[in-house]
């Protein structure tokens, strides 16, 4: 399950991939990709399917407006239910509570980032979030992996920002003194706001802008890299194993 | 009906209606579906139908069917894939049965067994009242949205030329009359899937939510409506030619454009005497 988009046709792009991922392993007897804003709907998805057993991980990163409200209510899950079902649905946290998510962030910035180890000591990397002021738990994601972030070490500091709620992304930036930063989209998708919104509100320039003789580099989205899929499956084999009661 | 059971037998019924079509194939909404003797099937866009298969590009993986669907011959992204503007010159030859499943679930997400539905009148019909009633957040505000503007925001976006299916759920006071489900050969001899919409989609959702802020600036309707001499009608032929195009100048969804087909559709409804004009040809029917 995906945001999608009405706009942007990239925005569904790592769910399709994820899913097809998931498909040619061979994982399930059906596999099916669903959106807020674009068919195929929430509201529609489970008619598509055949099976008895069904999980629904969520392709979100935080746990929130989202993941809480909208998904299970579109699907019919959220009281009163709408669907005339016999079979077993297992609702799934959101791929972005998983303990993996912290080394993905970690990995998107070092890979993009031409720090050595003692250049990343004396850095900071930066966790951008949506965020939103219509849960207080959205947020709540962004700030735990920064927290695991930060005791790991890598980085001489570990901060988070948001674009909806505070503190605010540029404000963070500004805060920041004259180290060099990484910046981090914590976003599913190369979509509207990590393609567009973010690097023209905060000015930059590409992978690496230079700004008041620092660096600060900009990494693609969490989202798009394939090690999500795992993610996606070690989600959905955990909450089968609970609901199977072993 | 219980429903895991229902996709099964949704599939089963849609596989031995194109069986007993024979060579002539079915119509499914912009597809023409064909199988073959030996329980294979062919997919291809209606409009290609009398195309020598060589004239098409060839696809041998069933999987490709969600990139056909995904975007428009302008690469314009589809979030509504009832759309009528479904890519042409493709052919998607040797599926099987349960792949040809699966590919038209792609094409048309669980439109198959809406189809299914239908046919044994147990098309499951949520209401726009209800559909917008449970709306949170950006959308709380849908639900407000009634009377003419309603209906003419379901006139908009539900007409044969912008969505193939109809609304099972709209009220009788917003039936869409005059405007058949667009890309269809009047009498190509053959039968067409009827594929109604059983709950009013994100893009209606969306649609109604600029209507609402557009209805609160209600005087500037006339000085919006790109040419306000114009009579209704040619909105309406200007809204439908653009959005059967698949070559809009912008996404289908942009509803900050003043000249998407919708908002054009919205304003011939909305124009002074349009009402006027349609509850005349009611009262003569």
């Amino acid at each position: 399950m995906g945001h999608g988009s009405h706009l942007s046709a990239e925005s569904a792009d790592p769910v399709y991939s994820h899913a097809d991922r998931i498909r040619r392993g061979g994982h399930f007897h059906e596999v099916q990709e669903a959106f807020w804003k674009e068919e195929p709907a929430l509201h529609h998805a489970l008619e598509m399917l055949s099976s008895q057993e069904v999980f629904v991980v969520p392709v979100f990163l935080a746990e929130g407006y989202f993941t809480r409200q909208v998904v299970p209510r579109e699907l019919g899950l959220a009281p009163p239910r709408r669907l005339a079902d016999s079979r077993r649905v297992v609702y799934c946290p959101p791929v972005g509570t998983h303990p993996r998510m912290a080394e993905l962030i970690l990995r998107r910035a070092m890979a993009t980032c031409a720090l050595g180890p003692d250049e990343r000591r004396r850095a900071t990397l930066v966790v951008i979030g949506h965020g939103t002021e219509r849960s207080s738990t959205s947020g709540g994601t962004v700030y735990s992996l920064a927290a695991r972030l930060g005791r790991q070490g890598e980085f001489g500091d570990v901060r988070c920002g948001f674009l909806d709620e505070e503190p605010r992304i540029e404000t963070v930036l500004e805060s920041l003194g004259d180290t060099d930063i990484v910046l981090v989209p914590f976003f599913i998708a190369e979509g509207w706001h990590a393609r567009t919104t973010i690097p023209r509100d905060l000015g930059l320039q590409g992978v690496r802008t230079e700004r008041r003789g620092r660096s600060i580099w900009y990494t693609p989205p969490v989202g798009t890299l394939p090690e999500v899929t795992e993610i996606i499956l070690a989600l959905a084999a955990e909450a089968g194993a609970r609901a199977h009661g072993s | 009906m219980d429903q895991a059971i229902l996709a099964v037998r949704a599939r089963e019924e849609l596989l031995r209606w194109v069986d007993a079509a024979g060579d002539a194939g079915r119509g499914f909404l912009q597809l023409w579906i064909r199988g073959s003797a030996e329980g294979r099937y062919e997919l291809r866009h209606l409009a290609d139908r009398e195309r020598p298969s060589g004239e098409l590009a060839l696809h041998t993986d069933p999987r490709s069917a969600l990139d056909l669907a995904r975007t428009t011959e302008g690469g314009r992204h589809r979030p509504l894939r009832t759309t009528p503007d479904l890519r042409r010159g493709w052919v998607l030859p040797g599926l099987d049965g349960p792949e040809l499943w699966n590919a038209l679930n792609r094409f048309y997400p669980a439109a198959g067994v809406h189809w299914h539905q239908h046919r044994r009148g147990e098309l499951r019909v949520t209401s726009f009242a209800e559909s917008a009633g449970r709306q949170s957040g950006i959308y709380a505000s849908v639900g407000t949205l009634r009377g003419e503007p309603l209906r003419a925001a379901i006139r908009a976006c539900c007409t044969g030329t912008m969505c193939l299916r109809r609304p099972a759920w709209a009220p009788a006071a917003s039936v869409l009359d005059g405007v058949a489900p667009s890309g269809r050969a009047a009498d190509d001899g053959m039968e067409h899937a009827a594929v109604p919409c059983g709950e009013p989609c994100s893009l209606l959702l969306t649609f109604a939510r600029e209507v609402i802020r557009f209805e609160e600036e209600r005087d500037t309707i006339e000085q919006s409506a790109p040419s306000a001499s114009d009579p209704a009608d040619e909105l309406r032929a200007a809204a439908d030619h653009s959005a059967r195009s698949g070559r809009l100048p912008f996404e289908t969804a942009d509803f900050t454009q003043l000249s998407n087909p919708r908002w054009l559709r919205y304003f011939a409804e909305r124009l002074p005497g349009a009402r006027a004009e349609r509850e005349g040809k009611t009262n003569q029917g």
